[in-house]
């Protein structure tokens, strides 16, 4: 299947998660994984200058850090606005920041800008930019997307400046989560927007001034954004002149357009994968994307209310076969047990695993009584890997009696479907997430009031404990707490995850630095300065 | 001359006015709620609500009508519901590469018609009219998109002869690389129309040919040549114009297609996107701006006609 | 009247051998369409193993990405497609039938109004309002066939008008009018009887539009959408494997060509067999 086409779709409701929970940033991260998988030459020249081409589905947006929502949009802005610093689990790579501390009652967040920072006017960027930006992230007005995230305890987030390069901000309850509510986060430039009523439909959007390592140089609408080289940026000169970002709606022009030149990288399937690895004519790469895959049962199904229905499907499914049947190999997707992505803080396999196990499976039906389960699985129709990963389910469950209607359904039908908790269409679902690694964002998902709970799982209990976890600040005591989370909602068997699929990305030979420039999700590179040509 | 023109003119404005009208209620009266596009999950019913008067959906479909011709009659087309720029302005930047597109389309079915039609009428029911016939009967039945994929998958894929995206190169400002982008989308946009052309154009130039002038002006010893490019083809060429205009709908239609599948940076491309974004501003843009050119193009091609023929009065 | 359509036709068909395979095409797949269930194989069977396999003995027209039989679904795809075709050209031709033969009958205000809306609605670039309404609408083969239908009526109102203009002046008709006939009566009677020959040359034009309409919708994915599929809705998935599997978007698109192909023929020489002066 096209892995493009999946990550695209796949977005459509990552993002929306990411828009209303944490910041979006902290789904970037995780590069350890990141393998290269073709020789380069060890000596490698750097030609400086030049351009690359990468592609984006549609035309940016708003290009504006506040209203990002998509991946045209997030891709875009990535290269024209830096973020303060980037939480990468326990690390801190500090981008316009030089350091962030927390006070030990973890109510005071102070963040050092570093002395050398200037906007793509030329003006300096300093603690005025940052005080700016954050009042107007909490001045309902202006309808940021992280509004949300800056209103702690039913209050906004104070905001104070202490010196030309300081800020302070004061809670007035502890978040533990607030760390990476602040990474990511690009200041926006006062100068420029001080006075505008309405950020969101400002002209300035056209041409933002930002403090990345591109500025925009030309927007030809359905055509091409065009970044050119920002000399003054604060992790020095970029290697390349220009980074243009192409628009391509078609995934197949997408391919032609990859294969003829005409653009530099894109995302693969592993089909194509394996192709252009065996023949070497271009790079490949492939990452941990943060994003977990799984089914999901829906509890207002009557036959799914019986936990022990619910695990004997379970054990009735044969994960790596599953696997397989999706991307041939677990070489793309590792097999998930858990409920969190595996780069999130206190992830953990010690849970139930459900290994493949028909007669338990069987023992378990005939406990709860039920016979002739008819049940109806629905999943995007554009997807080959959950077309085929639900013809495999069907095989193996009707060997313990439950038999499997598939339901593939036009993406815009399906989110409305998904998201409609009333919905008796499907009692099982396929679906994906990015939740970043802070685990609070997933009680989005598996609390009652949860937005995104389209399970419908009810628990009090758990949903206490996530309250709770949210505001430990004992790092051992959270973990525990987060564990026995992730234990319980395995046990009860509300969504079996199958795995974690990386993202493929295929580069012309020319292009250099793809390490340093780290390959994340969404934005395929985390820092476009550290790209370049070879000679 | 003159008042006709004016006439046609002041005619044309109710027309529009009332296609505005249709359009407007049939898009606002067709499911879904463009409203949805905004919504997440945390968002309270009164900032949903906001967000619906932002958009100026709150009101009923009759006032949201009578505020949107109020504003199309100070110029102001309003704001694009997805990136809030002006809509004037999204429509401006995609303006000329729809026009340039469907010019060198006109330009081509134009002339090839001609060539084609003269080459039939001149040797009918040869083997060159019957294949030309063939080919124009190819030309009104094949799927524009699959000939569009065929083109690709030959000139693109295999031959790597031609780019398959987009308008130009990225850096690349030159004629000869815009031509090189252009000429797939050209020749699928104008194959369509070239048939129909060149059928109507042969069959005026037999029917001429029946005429008795012909027949008087051969008796008087005229060369056939001589009357053929004077007199016959004159005479058959005027009421092409009237096709045109006729055929400017498929043209318009052809061009959502093309554009879409050429990555074509036009009208047609930002009307297709915008049908899945619910972008009612744009979607009204686009549809008027296409009832404008269909109806000019009608116009236009009247005018033209009573200029060239003094035969008809007006 | 209808003796004479079909002399005509016939020798129509007679003068060029060639023309009866246009209607052999549109019979075998209309005959192949209806009896898709007799293939041995079910178009939404999906066997992994047995994906992209090139047209062999087994399978003639190969396998899709998901192992399906490509000659079956392409059976069920052609159900699907000229069903459309067929029943959106039955409500463009009823209503463009209807209308037109009202206003060249009554004529006058009534004439000039019915002709103005037609000329509007001609100035609205439908293919656009129809992508509009089919993307918001539910999909379905149901509303392609009612949208394609009610955009496509007002060409066959404009033809079928001007002949009940030439129609109405005819003898028996203003005979009938004298003797006191209903309005209704005289148009049902008389005016569109005789506008068969017209109304048929018109639908078969309209069927082949239709098809062609119907494809591109489903092309652009707002068309027919799963679990059918049509020869439109082939296409657009045989696009993402046209460098691998070429063959899954030649047969889908060759059976349009041929169908739509073999309807305007079959149109243009019904056309000239109905045409008055049809001696030379």
């Amino acid at each position: 299947m096209n892995i493009k086409k999946g990550l695209v779709l796949l977005f459509a409701l990552v993002l929306v998660l990411s828009v209303g929970c944490s910041n979006k940033e902290n789904v970037s991260e995780k590069t350890k994984d990141a393998v290269k998988k073709t020789e380069e030459e060890k000596s490698e020249k750097i030609s400086e200058g030049g351009r690359i081409i990468l592609s984006v589905g549609d035309d940016p947006k708003v290009l504006h850090p506040f209203y990002a929502t998509d991946r045209s949009t997030m891709t875009i802005n990535n290269g024209l606005f830096d973020p303060l610093f980037v939480k990468d689990g326990e690390d801190i790579r500090y981008y316009l920041a030089e350091n962030v501390s927390i006070s030990d009652d973890n109510l005071i967040y102070t963040i050092k800008l570093k002395d050398n920072l200037k906007w793509h006017d030329g003006e300096n960027l300093t603690a005025d930019d940052l005080v700016f930006t954050f009042q107007k992230i909490v001045d309902e007005k202006q309808n940021a997307n992280s509004y949300q995230n800056f209103i702690i305890g039913g209050e906004p987030v104070k905001v104070e400046k202490v010196d030309n390069l300081t800020v302070k901000l004061v809670l007035n309850k502890v978040s533990v989560p607030f760390l990476s509510t602040i990474s990511g986060l690009s200041p926006i430039p006062k100068h420029i927007f001080e006075g505008e009523e309405n950020f969101e439909k400002s002209e300035k959007n056209q041409k933002p001034i930002g403090s990345g390592p591109f500025k925009i140089k030309e927007w030809k609408k359905g055509e091409s954004v065009v970044l050119e080289r920002f000399d003054d940026y604060h992790g020095g000169k970029p290697h390349l002149d220009e980074v243009v970002f192409r628009i391509i709606s078609d995934p197949n022009s997408e391919k032609v357009a990859f294969e003829n030149g005409e653009i530099s990288t894109r995302y693969i399937d592993f089909e194509t994968y394996e192709k252009y690895e065996k023949e070497g004519n271009f790079n490949v790469f492939g990452f941990d994307e943060g994003m977990l895959n799984y089914m999901a049962f829906k509890l207002n199904s009557e036959a799914l209310k019986d936990k022990k229905v619910r695990q004997a499907i379970a054990y009735g499914i044969d994960k790596e076969e599953l696997i397989n049947g999706g991307y041939n190999s677990t070489k793309y997707a590792e097999p998930a047990y858990t409920v969190l992505a595996s780069d999130t803080l206190y992830y953990t396999e010690d849970v139930e695993h459900y290994d493949y196990n028909a007669e338990k499976a069987k023992k378990l039906l005939k406990e709860a009584g039920v016979e002739n389960i008819k049940l109806t699985l629905g999943y995007i129709n554009g997807s080959k890997e959950q077309q085929n990963q639900a013809l495999v389910i069907q095989q193996r469950l009707k060997e313990i009696g439950i038999e499997i209607e598939l339901l593939p359904l036009e993406r815009g039908a399906f989110y409305q479907k998904l998201l409609d908790p009333s919905s008796t269409d499907f009692d099982l679902v396929f679906n994906g997430y990015v939740m970043g690694q802070e685990p609070d964002s997933y009680k989005l998902i598996f609390t009652k009031e949860g937005p995104y709970n389209f399970a419908q799982y009810k628990n009090v209990e758990l949903d206490k404990k996530w309250e709770e976890a949210a505001i430990e600040v004992n790092e051992e005591k959270r973990k525990t707490m987060y564990e026995e989370i992730q234990k319980e909602i395995m046990d009860d068997m509300i969504q079996y995850p199958i795995c974690y699929p990386k993202a493929l990305v295929s580069v012309d030979k020319k292009v250099g630095g793809v390490e340093e420039a780290k390959t994340v999700p969404i934005f395929m590179f985390e820092d476009l300065s550290k790209l370049y040509l070879t000679e | 001359m003159a008042r006709y023109t004016v006439r046609r003119i002041i005619q044309a404005i109710p027309i529009l006015i009332f296609i505005s009208f249709i359009s407007f209620f049939i898009i606002r009266l067709t499911p879904g709620d463009p409203v949805k596009v905004f919504i997440t999950p945390q968002m309270t019913h009164e900032q949903i609500e906001r967000t619906r008067a932002n958009l100026g959906l709150d009101k009923p479909i009759y006032v949201q009508y009578f505020y949107w011709i109020k504003n199309i009659l100070r110029g102001d087309l309003g704001y694009s519901f997805i990136n809030y720029q002006p809509v004037s302005k999204e429509i401006s930047e995609r303006f000329l590469p729809t026009i340039g597109l469907m010019g060198i389309s006109l330009l081509i079915s134009i002339i090839l018609s001609i060539l084609l039609g003269i080459a039939s009428a001149i040797h009918k029911d040869k083997f060159i009219d019957n294949l030309i016939s063939k080919i124009c009967y190819i030309g009104i039945s094949i799927p524009s998109f699959w000939f569009a994929m065929i083109l690709i998958y030959i000139f693109s894929m295999k031959l790597k002869l031609l780019p398959s995206i987009g308008m130009r190169t990225i850096g690349v400002y030159s004629i000869l690389d815009l031509m090189k982008h252009g000429i797939m989308p050209s020749i699928v946009l104008s194959y369509p129309n070239t048939a129909i052309l060149t059928r109507y154009i042969r069959a005026r130039l037999i029917d001429e040919m029946k005429e008795s002038y012909v027949k008087t002006a051969k008796s008087k010893g005229i060369s056939q040549r001589q009357i053929f490019y004077s007199h016959i083809l004159r005479n058959s060429l005027l009421p092409m114009i009237t096709i045109l205009g006729m055929n400017l709908p498929s043209l318009v239609s052809g061009a959502f297609i093309t554009e879409t599948i050429f990555g074509w940076p036009g009208m047609g491309k930002l009307g297709v996107s915008s049908i899945f974004n619910f972008d009612y501003p744009v979607i009204m843009a686009i549809t008027m701006m296409s009832s404008i050119m269909l109806v000019l193009g009608n116009l236009i091609s009247d005018i033209c006609y009573s200029l060239v023929d003094p035969r008809i009065s007006l | 009247m209808n003796k004479r359509i079909f002399d005509n036709f016939k020798l129509y068909l007679e003068r060029n051998k060639i023309n009866y395979l246009y209607i052999g095409i549109i019979i075998l797949l209309i005959i192949v369409s209806v009896l898709a269930n007799f293939s041995p194989y079910d178009p939404n069977e999906i066997n992994i193993t047995n994906k992209l396999l090139r047209p062999n003995s087994r399978h003639i027209f190969g396998t899709d990405d998901l192992g399906r039989d490509y000659f079956t679904r392409a059976l069920y795809g052609g159900r699907v497609s000229l069903t459309v075709g067929f029943l959106s050209m039955i409500i463009s031709i009823t209503i463009g039938t209807l209308v037109g033969a009202i206003s060249g009958y009554f004529g006058g205000m009534v004439d000039s109004i019915v002709m103005r809306i037609i000329d509007i609605l001609m100035s609205i670039p439908s293919f656009f309002i129809i992508l509009i309404i089919n993307a918001h609408f539910k999909p379905g083969i149901i509303s392609v066939i009612l949208i394609i239908g009610l955009f496509g009526w007002m060409g066959v109102a404009r033809v079928v008008r001007s002949e009940t203009l030439s129609i109405k002046e005819r003898e028996y008709v203003l005979s009938s009018k004298l003797l006191g006939a209903s309005h209704f009566w005289v148009i049902f009677k008389h005016i569109i009887p005789n506008l068969m020959s017209t109304v048929i040359v018109s639908s078969t034009i309209n069927v082949a539009t239709s098809i062609l309409m119907e494809s591109s919708l489903s092309f652009l994915g707002l068309g027919v959408v799963e679990p059918y599929s049509s020869w439109g809705s082939m296409l657009r998935n045989a696009q993402e494997y046209i460098e691998e599997a070429p063959y899954l978007a030649i047969f889908p698109g060759l059976l349009i060509l041929l169908t739509v192909l073999s309807f305007n023929i079959i149109g243009d020489i019904l056309r000239e067999s109905l045409a008055p002066n049809n001696t030379d």
